[in-house]
């Protein structure tokens, strides 16, 4: 990265702060966090914040109040399975900002297999607000404020309304989603369970754990937005 | 291990007429077989290797693109990276075992796995077990450069050094691979002086028991040099691009060493595999290549035994063109001019399911064949290689029933789904 470019960041990075602590000023709800996580002693872990694609200069005590402490059981999952195991680890959650310590009030996902800010995962469109997948078979479903995308892993591609797919704070560890499709009559029933799940195969464990029924098919996977 | 043990372990074991610095001279010390071991880590995938799938775009980039995969005898390759001229040229030194079962999708625990034979904790890396037998009483009995390294209590792992400190271990005068602290014509002008005076000394017969014991004892140090000089004499003015392979050989060759464990990385691809195995595969491919004509022109080749194995195989393409973990995976073994070369034994389904594979025909066997995994192979390769251990605690627990023909000429599995 050229000089201007870290000039930028640090300055979107200046931003951050500042509307971080302006919203934790004004008790807004729990901010996104994308970077990477190292151990620290007893048991401490340390966040370092991606600032577009470079790594932030701040490192920060991580507090994990994430329901069953997921974060730090994702981590700890991702790390028997990823090559070089010591090495920093690349996570994304929703949290608080309080300076020195970073709260952690949602896991997202832990990806053992990232080595860069640059190098992150873009695979989950901006304002997402349910993003889940699974293997054996493969799909993928992905509800943003546009509608809902159902992929099966013969190819086949449905697609829901948006509105079910609605954000439902304080519905309990365990959300229900029911949709129908115009585009083939097809009606969709996902359950999340705010749980950590582990794909092994995938070096990656994420905050919820997926079950999807559509028609006659039923898949399990896991989530990371929900 | 610094220069003042190595100068021991030289000094006890070298005889005085062991080495003669001729560019493919082989040491007295240890003239047996080689073992080698290349761990290609990050999982490499089966696919992108000897057990090609060419049909299913799901599978391959290469299979989307309508690239069939490779010939070479008997072994089919996967088009990609430099495959194809590798293994044309090595294709008759070659047992490769495909649908081997790494009983994991961990890194960590398929590294140890396919070092040691075990999933399970405590087993030697065969590079151990190897030193342990053919090693004891050499200076760097296992040298190690990556891969798997705890010892299992029979023999610790010595790291390859790089080429300055090789240089440095076995030259006192060696400032580095290429530099010398005083021109070495001066040095040995000091020492000659030096040993003269000293005869003249001894001569006298006027020492004290004491000046006399000294004396003795500058002699012993004296022939030790003369034996380091010797070893140092493999050293070559430079080191190769593999430097880390060419210092092994260059061990190996000079009798100091039995087995070398490398490690060539880059195989982890779960986004954009095919990028990233462009570098990673020739770099892999490249350095056996590099190890069996480095070892030709040193004279060695005829006694190496190579093995190249990863911790596991990969999954077909996921959504970011890469692939994910997969338990099931491939080895290849090598020689120089074996028997068992151009052989394919072991098996894998359409997108890599597990198959069991008859023991002694090598044949699919659903109803009584076995699944391939790492101790079967151990087990063949502890047998092959002469070091079957009577040690309990280092049984590989593998059945009379489970013991693969895997050296067999005639028994070969071929590529029975294609």
């Amino acid at each position: 990265m050229n000089v201007v470019d870290r000039g930028l960041t640090n300055y979107a990075g200046r931003c951050l702060a500042g509307v971080l602590a302006a919203g934790l000023a004004g008790g807004a709800a729990a901010a996104d966090f994308r970077g990477f996580v190292t151990d620290g002693p007893a048991g401490l872990l340390v966040f370092q914040s991606c600032q577009g694609a470079s790594l932030g200069p701040r490192a920060s005590k991580l507090s994990d109040k994430s329901p069953d402490t997921a974060l730090t059981a994702g981590v700890a999952a991702v790390r028997q399975v990823m090559e070089n195991a010591g090495r920093p680890l690349y996570v994304e959650f929703a949290g608080d900002d309080a300076g020195s310590v970073v709260t952690v009030r949602r896991f997202r996902r832990a990806v053992g297999h990232i080595l860069s800010c640059a190098g992150a995962p873009r695979d989950i469109p901006a304002g997402a607000r349910l993003h889940a997948s699974g293997v054996d078979p493969n799909w993928r479903f992905v509800a943003t404020p546009e509608g809902g995308r159902l992929e099966l892993a013969d190819g086949k591609v449905v697609r829901f309304p948006a509105s079910p797919f609605s954000a439902r704070d304080g519905a309990g560890r365990t959300q229900r989603f029911d949709a129908w499709s115009a585009q083939d009559g097809g009606t969709v029933r996902i359950e999340v369970t705010e749980e950590m799940c582990i794909d092994e195969r995938a070096e990656t464990a994420t905050g919820a754990r997926v079950a999807l029924r559509y028609s006659s098919t039923s898949v399990e996977g896991c989530a990371a937005r929900f | 291990m610094d220069r003042r043990d190595f100068l021991k372990m030289v000094g006890t074991v070298v005889p005085a007429w062991s080495l003669i610095p001729i560019a493919n001279a082989q040491s007295s010390l240890y003239s047996g077989r080689i073992l080698i071991n290349i761990h290609a880590s990050g999982g490499l995938d089966a696919s992108s290797w000897t057990d090609p799938r060419e049909t299913n775009p799901a599978m391959n980039n290469y299979a989307a693109a309508g690239t069939p995969a490779g010939l070479a005898g008997d072994i089919r390759f996967a088009p990609m990276g430099s495959n194809a001229t590798f293994f044309s040229k090595y294709y008759n030194q070659m047992l490769v075992i495909n649908g081997v079962n790494s009983e994991t999708n961990s890194h960590t625990d398929g590294t140890r796995t396919h070092a040691t034979g075990r999933l399970d904790m405590g087993y030697p890396n065969v590079a151990e077990l190897f030193a342990a037998q053919y090693g004891r009483g050499l200076p760097m009995p296992w040298l190690n450069s990556g891969g798997f390294s705890t010892s299992a209590g029979l023999m610790p792992a010595t790291p390859v050094p790089d080429s300055n400190t090789f240089r440095a271990l076995v030259a006192p005068n060696a400032a580095s691979a290429t530099n010398d602290f005083m021109k070495q014509a001066d040095l040995n002008k000091a020492f000659a002086t030096r040993a003269q005076r000293m005869a003249a000394l001894q001569a006298t017969g006027t020492m004290l028991p004491k000046q006399s014991l000294l004396a003795d004892q500058f002699s012993a140090t004296t022939d030790a040099r003369a034996l380091m000089e010797r070893v140092a004499s493999f050293i070559p003015a430079t080191f190769d691009t593999f430097t880390q392979a060419h210092v092994g050989l260059v061990a190996a060759q000079a009798g100091i060493t039995s087995t070398i464990q490398l490690a060539s990385g880059g195989f982890d691809g779960h986004s954009q595999l095919a990028n990233a195995y462009a570098t990673a595969l020739p770099r892999l491919t490249d350095m056996v290549d590099y190890i069996w004509q480095k070892s030709a022109a040193l004279g060695l080749s005829n006694r190496i035994f190579l093995r190249i194995y990863s911790e596991f195989g990969r999954t077909p393409l996921n959504a970011g063109n890469g692939k994910d973990h997969w338990s099931v995976g491939s080895q290849v073994l090598m020689e120089a001019n074996p028997a068992w070369g151009n052989r394919v034994f072991g098996a894998s389904g359409p997108k890599h399911e597990q198959l069991k594979i008859n023991t002694a025909t090598g044949a699919v066997d659903p109803v009584n064949g076995v699944v391939i995994k790492p101790r079967h192979i151990h087990d063949a390769m502890r047998k092959y290689l002469g070091i079957t251990t009577t040690d309990p605690k280092f049984n590989l627990k593998v059945p009379a029933t489970e013991n693969f023909d895997f050296f067999n000429p005639v028994a070969k599995t071929g590529y029975p789904n294609l």
